[in-house]
């Protein structure tokens, strides 16, 4: 008798334990009538590869969002509905691109009906008698910024729509490989520019660019974005990248998601700090601090794999390396001012840069700095010796390509200094866009004797490098530390007030709590609980909290290739 | 006993060989591309990929691999480009050391206190109190321990550093909160190994021969009951020591754990290996280490080696 | 026969045959056993019920289970639906926009019992079905653990020798793979999903229950019931299993229940890489790790997951103490 009980208690166990998996399971097979691995199977008779070339079906999903509430939902208010591709901030001709030329093919709330609308043409068009029978799959990566936006469009479409919606995992990497290569169906993809020109962002779409997984392909897109650059007068160049996006747009080859924005805080007398979309993500140069003896500067930055300008890989990196170093200009938010070049023309035809150097130009040791190191530099950058992951951005300069193709020798580079004050640039396409990029990295100057002295240990302490820019570092200690106080041979030294910046590496919530202790003087507010900083000065009484656009857009692409699986790419 | 430890350290050697191998190629399995960046050409791809040898047959990249390994050149890292692995690890494998070493003293020193004063004062209040502590350490994961830490102690109180590690203050919380789950763990070990061990005849033995509570306790409660906590914390010591990406992150902490958990996502080959492999000999040495304590510790697991040897001599 | 007894402060007595009763040899009452003849599983069954502390930690078990599976079929607000105009409400409170909504409609306004989350979802719903993925998680993945654990461990440990050293030296190996390179290739593999989660965690979580059972049994395998039980002819699997596992119980249920809320936190971590379950379900570890990045602003959504995270360790604990107590053979249960 009593063993009989204990008997039916494991029973019991054993039932409930059943009961559990059931139930942990039974919530999605309600979800997905249809099958579970690829659904390219048919379910009735259409596939999810049809569907997504349908024009009203891709019109539906963007209709049926409410992009106000996934915002409200997912970075609670922070971000800016997405409803077109380009970033607002962009320059236009005299003001900013998005006010110069505006979409209204999307608007932030939903419009259900017309959202219906085109989702019974499709239905009616492919043969589905009612959206549940629908089930497609957004694919994102284990990045935690992008869940809940996904699970509140996997919401919303439910909701609206009644069709079915599947969220998929996988690591950054492989989400990577599978947007270039086609496998999915919806999948998360960002982007941040690279320079101040729609440029940087609708070459994304021409048919023949190879990150263009979902194999979006329109010929008058192609023929708008790929001759906009033959044009010099930026009017012109503007109206056709206009004419471009609207046409993204209204094909719905994309579902425009949002325009990022970060909150942050700093100390409340420290002025002078520059945060922009392009340039480094925290221009700290002119920074100082008000009323106070002290000026030394102390914040941190998430990740600093290599301070080695042409070796460059990661934004961050910016952020210490426009420290010590200085390129051929100088960019100060949407500035660009004279860097090493006092003065540049530009040709005509867009196809080549001059550019005049100081005569006094010299590095921090005070010897000389002329047009040949950044010769030296450029041809560095395209040596395929280098490899460079950054290299691509020379792909618009002359022979660059081949170059790193290693079918041409380096000196082929259209790179040329004339004497030792002038440098030219020519291109093999016009890049009217090329002068702000050049603030970048990899186009810094770098002395050839310490490179090739150094080797592979250039840049890994603050012995093995030397710079030409605002300050000279002191002590580096590799992805931990950089310090730095100003160099006294800077040609516009009077403009530093700061006596000393650190750059700490962290985690971006400790750099936040650390800032909140007074270790650090500005730092990046989580977005979970931005919401509340940014509303409540009183919970940051020394700090002042704030946000800037920085660039990033984030949207889903859809593969309209007729292959989910990477088949057609 | 000399003669086991040789033909023990041979045997590790093998092992870490072939825990190396098997890494070598599972993470050649992970999907993506370490080089695969949005705004990277397939032409730079092909030729870093060139660069790091990665173009040639992967039996000839293996071969290398071991021939640096031997070398003791852990090879270069493939995302924190032109950094060697051994560099990476002589950086940050001392505030990792030094870290978990602090947080497993207290964590062993806290833990058998509380354990066994746990067993001995079974079912009476402090008993229940250790337990809850235990339980609850136990409960809490340390995202969740080291979070409430900082927010109480550092930036509320403003009594503790909240990161870095620059003196004694900045170790305190860290160290704290890492120790907490071993702390819990070592307590209730302990406390469940005494209990079983207290009851034995040879305990009573001891106290009729008029030994005093204190030396009935340590001279034979303890030895015989931390077998368990010797098993566990082999293994323990090999992971704390090389690092714990979120206690490190969290308090700001330049240690070995970020490396670890960030180069599987980036796909940094060479730096998955050469962590497993640094984290492979401290794992292999601490379990060479607990096998020979079990001979210490436990006089009994000596005597049946040798009475199996004996036996099998005898069969033989 | 009188004797006369005397002590020093005893009376004198005189013993006269009339006051002593022989009283005899009842040969039947003697082999009378009056103490029961139980068998090990009724010995232990008995201590158990016997045990308040244990009862409770099982009764408090068996609630949450059931709340597990009925909770959220009888409550009017889904685990999946998102709000956003009910977000981050604190416990046992309404939005404007839904009261507004209900006085509209007419209908009765149901207050969120544990608040809503960051997206507007109900807490009292999505706690309740994150049990079920938790609980059966935990008690799953840990199970299968310790019965491998056993198995690898015992023949370890009793064995010896070459047995013995080969199955440590592949735990060494298995130990030393990261547990992230092998969860994404088993998701490659396999797929997400529950099945999936469970071999993940499997499969590297069987080595701690191996260790100790083997540390364990290497130092009872000396034994004397160990020579008695061979002696009479016991085979190596029953010996292991009869003798020695019972004895090893105590710090194997430990252990084990030491074990489940990690369990719970790594299927939290597997599940945001990819591996395991996908939004919107939820479970306890990811509630908890959702709640922690909001501790400061909203502690309630790390309260509610951590506590009941604590009170199921809780109650497995004292279940377990309990059911250490009463499997431990030394210690024999009263009646």
């Amino acid at each position: 008798m009593k063993q009989s009980k204990l008997l039916l208690l494991v029973f019991l166990l054993c039932l409930s334990l059943c009961i559990f998996a059931a139930c942990a399971q039974e919530e999605t097979p309600a979800d997905d009538p249809g099958t579970e691995e690829g659904s390219s199977e048919a379910s009735g008779e259409f596939t999810v590869e049809e569907l997504l070339q349908n024009k009203d079906f891709r019109l539906a999903l963007n209709y049926a969002l409410d992009r106000e509430e996934y915002v409200a939902v997912a970075s609670s208010g922070l971000y800016y509905p997405g409803t077109r591709f380009v970033l607002p901030l962009v320059a236009g001709a005299e003001t900013t691109y998005a006010e110069e030329y505006p979409m209204d093919v999307y608007q932030s709330t939903a419009d259900l009906e017309l959202a219906q609308q085109h989702l019974t043409a499709a239905m009616e068009t492919l043969g589905i008698s009612d959206p549940s029978e629908i089930t497609i799959k957004i694919k994102i990566s284990d990045d935690e910024g992008n869940r809940p936006i996904a699970e509140n469009c996997q919401d919303q479409w439910n909701r609206n729509l009644g069709i079915n919606v599947e969220i998929e995992t996988v690591t950054y990497r492989a989400m990577l490989d599978d947007r270039v290569a086609g496998n999915f169906e919806l999948i998360y993809a960002g982007w941040m520019p690279d320079y101040d020109d729609p440029y940087t962002y609708l070459s994304y779409f021409v048919s023949t660019n190879a990150q263009n997984g979902g194999k979006f392909s329109n010929e008058r897109y192609d023929e708008l974005v790929n001759t906009a650059n033959t044009y010099s007068d930026k009017a012109t160049r503007l109206a056709m990248y206009a004419e471009a996006e609207q046409i993204l747009l209204e094909e719905a080859g994309i579902v425009p998601l949002q325009v990022r924005q970060r909150p942050w805080a700093y100390a409340n007398n420290l002025k002078g700090i520059v945060r922009y979309y392009l340039g480094p993500t925290v221009d700290y140069i002119y920074a100082y601090f008000d009323g106070q003896e002290e000026q030394d500067l102390s914040f941190s930055q998430t990740d600093i794999p290599t301070i080695d300008p042409q070796l460059f890989n990661a934004s961050a990196s910016y952020v210490a390396i426009k420290g010590y170093s200085e390129g051929l200009v100088h960019t100060l938010g949407a500035e660009v001012r004279p860097g090493v070049a006092e003065s540049w023309e530009i040709a005509e035809d867009n196809m080549s840069m001059t550019f005049h150097l100081r005569q006094d130009a010299c590095w921090s040791d005070g010897s000389p700095l002329t047009a040949n190191d950044f010769v030296y530099a450029f041809r560095r950058l395209a040596d395929p010796n280098t490899a460079a992951s950054y290299s691509w951005v020379l792909s618009e300069v002359k022979n660059a390509t081949a170059v790193l193709a290693g079918e041409m020798a380096v000196e082929e580079l259209g790179v040329s200094a004339p004497d030792d004050y002038t440098f030219v640039i020519e291109f093999d396409v016009p890049a009217p866009y090329y002068l702000s990029f050049l603030d970048m990295p990899p186009f810094h100057p770098v002395k050839q004797e310490l490179v090739e002295q150094y080797g592979v240990d250039y840049a890994s302490s603050a012995d093995t490098l030397l710079g030409n820019g605002p300050f000279v570092i002191t002590e580096y200690l590799v992805d931990q530390s950089i310090t730095m106080v100003p160099n006294e041979n800077y040609w516009d030294r009077e403009s530093i007030k700061l006596d000393s910046v650190t750059i700490h590496v962290m985690d971006q919530d400790a750099a936040f709590d650390l800032m909140r202790t007074g270790e650090l003087d500005l730092a990046d507010i989580p977005v979970d609980v931005a919401n509340s900083y940014l509303e409540d000065a009183s919970l940051l009484p020394d700090h002042t909290a704030e946000l800037f656009m920085d660039g990033a857009v984030d949207w889903f692409c859809i593969n309209m290739s007729g292959s989910t699986t990477g088949a057609n790419n | 006993m000399p003669k086991y430890i040789l033909k023990r350290c041979i045997i590790a050697v093998f092992t870490l060989l072939v825990l190396i191998t098997i890494i070598f190629f599972l993470v050649r399995l992970l999907p993506g591309d370490p080089f695969n960046d949005p705004k990277v050409t397939d032409e730079v791809r092909a030729r870093l990929e060139a660069y790091y040898g990665m173009d040639k047959p992967l039996i000839q990249q293996y071969f290398a691999y071991l021939g640096n390994l031997l070398k003791g050149d852990f090879g270069v890292s493939l995302i924190y480009t032109g950094r060697s692995v051994n560099s990476t690890i002589a950086q940050t494998f001392p505030y990792s050391a030094d870290l978990g070493l602090r947080a497993l003293g207290l964590a062993l020193v806290v833990g058998l206190i509380l354990g066994t004063l746990a067993a001995q004062k079974a079912g009476r209040v402090i008993d229940y109190v250790c337990v809850l502590v235990a339980i609850i350490g136990v409960s809490m994961p340390d995202f969740i321990i080291g979070a409430l830490l900082k927010l109480i102690f550092a930036i509320k109180l403003r009594v503790l550093p909240a990161g870095l590690w620059n003196g004694f203050s900045y170790t305190i919380l860290p160290v704290v909160a890492l120790s907490f789950y071993t702390l819990a763990l070592i307590t209730r070990l302990m406390r469940s190994s005494m209990l079983e061990v207290i009851h034995q005849d040879y305990i009573l033995t001891a106290k009729a021969k008029g030994l005093s509570n204190f030396q009935v306790i340590w001279r034979h409660q303890i030895r015989n009951s931390i077998l368990p906590i010797v098993t566990v914390m082999g293994p323990l010591v090999a992971a704390v020591l090389t690092g714990t990406f979120v206690i490190e992150s969290m308090y700001a902490i330049p240690g070995m754990g970020k490396f670890y958990v960030e180069s599987v996502h980036d796909l940094d080959y060479t730096m998955v290996l050469g962590m497993t492999a640094f984290y492979g000999i401290f794992l292999v040495s601490a379990n060479l280490v607990v096998d020979i304590l079990y001979g210490i510790v436990d006089p009994r697991i000596k005597l049946a080696e040798s009475k199996q040897k004996a036996d099998d001599g005898e069969e033989g | 026969m009188t004797e006369t007894i005397a002590g020093k402060n005893t009376p004198n007595i005189e013993l006269t045959d009339e006051l002593l009763q022989r009283v005899g040899k009842n040969t039947e009452e003697m082999n009378k056993v009056v103490r029961p003849s139980l068998t090990y599983w009724q010995d232990a069954w008995i201590k158990l019920r016997k045990n308040p502390v244990a009862t409770l930690g099982l009764i408090i078990l068996v609630i949450y289970i059931l709340m597990a599976i009925f909770a959220p079929m009888l409550t009017p607000y889904s685990y999946r639906t998102n709000n956003s105009r009910a977000m981050n409400l604190e416990p046992m409170q309404n939005s404007e926009d839904e009261i507004a909504a209900a006085a509209e409609s007419g209908e009765k306004l149901a207050p969120h019992i544990f608040g809503t989350d960051q997206m507007g979802r109900d807490l009292w719903a999505r706690t309740w079905m994150g049990a079920r993925v938790s609980l059966f998680i935990g008690l799953a993945v840990v199970s299968i653990n310790t019965v491998i654990g056993c198995l690898v461990g015992g023949v370890a440990g009793y064995f010896g020798g070459r047995a013995d050293m080969i199955i440590m030296r592949i735990i060494d190996v298995l130990y030393g793979i990261p547990m992230i390179i092998l969860a994404i290739l088993l998701m490659v593999v396999m797929g997400s999903g529950i099945v999936s989660l469970i071999v993940a965690m499997v499969a590297i979580g069987w080595i701690s229950s191996a260790r100790l059972v083997r540390g364990q049994v290497l130092q009872l395998k000396s034994s004397e019931y160990v020579l008695a039980a061979k002696t009479l002819g016991a085979s190596d699997m029953r010996v292991i299993i009869r003798h020695m596992l019972p004895n090893i119980s105590g710090i194997l249920i430990t252990n084990m229940t030491m074990a489940i809320p990690n369990a719970i936190f790594n299927e939290a971590f597997l599940s945001y890489i990819g591996i395991g379950i996908a939004a919107p379900m939820c479970s306890w570890g990811l509630l908890a790790r959702t709640g922690a990045a909001l501790m400061e602003i909203y502690p309630y959504q790390l309260i509610i997951p951590a506590f009941f995270i604590c009170t199921t360790m809780l109650s497995l604990n004292m279940l377990g103490d309990g059911l250490r107590d009463a499997l431990d053979p030394k210690m024999r249960g009263k009646y």
